[in-house]
């Protein structure tokens, strides 16, 4: 599956275990995100949410104009910054696509063999629902991090204290860059801060979740583990 | 290689005795470059203001040494720890801490006239001060004729005035909306690109993240510092 504008940047030292490297490209300008692991929602809004969105995107732009596919690529483009860049395949592709559902309908070719496409009654009510929907991210009950804290919580590998830390370290590195990122935005690029703008308040979201996580830890008892009768190792910090 | 412009040694503070003993900080070294700003962040209770207030000689640490500027805050008398908080150090609070009965021009130009500094030199690097925090129209004006985020701009120019060079800044936004805070830190930021340095305790990490360096604090040590990267990818293709 290609994701047009959004790179997928595997084994770039994952400084947390398997995290997504993206490329964001806008323009001139490029942020190299890892969207964390545990954002296993990220995947479908970022990876198959690109590809579902050029179906999405075109007919949206269909509903205002009729089009052929080279023009109604490169207005999705710049409908997006250029944070998207479209294969033209895959426009026809879709396109085709559209016309199958009946959600748009294509004309004879013209005279330089462009054709043309328009949108029907039902791919105008497929526009309005789709705006009219939620994006879905429900994606995220089974997750690394999550996992990791309450096998370190069972197993005693580690410390759950010290996952935290060792997340929190990671994602203020993150929040910081995407800060310095924005204070380098002179100039308004909307597409652009818009993209930023989400990964910084999903890294705050993050941070304040392990802030509620380490709460909860330290209201518990003891890290007793209940798998076996192994104890925590004895290099752990254990604070009562 | 730059010398710091604050210094923390094993820096620690004890309250209390016996089983009333608490330890707001232990041991923790920390030092501050021109140009640098460092944030505290941390849970209430982590030793956070402890901190910012022995950097600022407004309390004594029960062990270890602050160093401003070169000078030991351990050797120094008490006028001469009075001029550190004069001359050294600029403070800016949640609350701005203006005096209401003096312009924005004379908050910042007042320390300097304290120090011995002639009120027409004071004024002239007040208003230059004031210039850097773009109130520069504002010089005249009494504080309950500015706004909120106004008033800390000048509370922040009253802080880097003149010879001052060291902000430390305690939850400077915890009474501001977001949009103005966020103008407050990209001010704070800055003068700290500019050559100032900065130490900024916020329990926020939006804010924090404005910094070159975060320090976390957790019952009175160093539980984990992030380092921003020093060149975030899309710099080098701003045109």
């Amino acid at each position: 599956m290609s994701v047009p504008s959004c790179e997928l940047l595997r084994g770039l030292e994952p400084v947390i275990s398997a995290p997504i490297w993206v490329r964001v490209v806008v323009g001139k300008k490029s942020l190299d995100a890892h969207i964390l692991s545990m954002y296993y929602w990220y995947i479908p809004s970022m990876y198959g949410g690109f590809v579902v969105g050029i179906k999405e995107g075109l007919l949206c732009l269909l509903v205002k104009n009729e089009g052929h596919g080279y023009q109604l690529k490169q207005d999705l483009e710049s409908a997006t910054s250029d944070t998207w860049q479209l294969n033209i395949g895959q426009v026809y592709t879709t396109l085709q696509r559209l016309e199958r559902d009946g959600l748009a309908t294509s004309h004879s070719p013209d005279a330089d063999g462009r054709v043309t496409y328009s949108v029907t009654d039902h791919g105008r009510a497929a526009a309005r629902d789709w705006m009219a929907q939620p994006v879905d991210l429900a994606a995220a009950g089974r997750d690394e991090i999550s996992l990791k804290l309450l096998m370190a919580l069972v197993s005693g590998v580690e410390h759950p204290r010290r996952v935290i830390e060792v997340q929190r370290g990671s994602i203020m590195g993150l929040l910081q860059d995407y800060t310095a990122l924005k204070s380098d935005n002179a100039h308004d690029d909307f597409a652009w801060l818009l993209y930023l703008d989400r990964l910084i308040f999903s890294a705050e979201a993050e941070l304040r979740w392990l802030e509620r996580v380490e709460s909860r830890l330290d209201d518990l008892p003891a890290f007793s583990p209940t798998v076996g009768e192994k104890q925590p190792a004895e290099s752990m910090e254990v604070t009562p | 290689m730059t010398e710091p412009i604050l210094s923390m040694r094993r820096l620690g503070k004890t309250h209390g005795v016996g089983a009333q003993r608490v330890d707001a900080l232990v041991s923790v070294d920390l030092d501050l470059l021109p140009g640098e700003l460092v944030a505290i962040t941390g849970r209430s209770g982590s030793g956070k203001t402890t901190l910012l207030n022995m950097a600022g000689a407004l309390d004594e640490p029960t062990t270890g040494e602050v160093i401003v500027d070169g000078q030991n805050l351990a050797t120094l008398s008490k006028q001469e720890l009075a001029r550190v908080r004069r001359v050294s150090v600029g403070y800016v609070f949640q609350q701005f801490n203006l005096l209401p009965s003096l312009t924005a021009a004379e908050n910042i130009s007042l320390p300097l006239e304290l120090d011995g500094m002639k009120p027409a030199l004071a004024r002239e690097l007040a208003e230059k001060s004031l210039d850097e925090v773009e109130l520069g129209g504002m010089a005249d004006r009494y504080p309950d004729q500015l706004s909120g985020g106004e008033q800390q701009r000048v509370a922040i120019a009253r802080g880097l005035v003149g010879p001052r060079s060291v902000l430390l800044a305690d939850e400077p936004t915890g009474a501001l909306d977001e949009a103005t805070s966020e103008s407050i830190l990209k001010l704070i930021r800055s003068r700290c690109d500019a050559g100032a340095a900065a130490l900024l305790v916020t329990h926020e990490p939006a804010y924090a993240a404005w910094a070159d360096r975060v320090v976390r604090l957790r019952d009175g040590r160093v539980e984990g510092i992030s380092v921003r990267s020093k060149t975030p990818s899309s710099t080098a293709d701003l045109s």
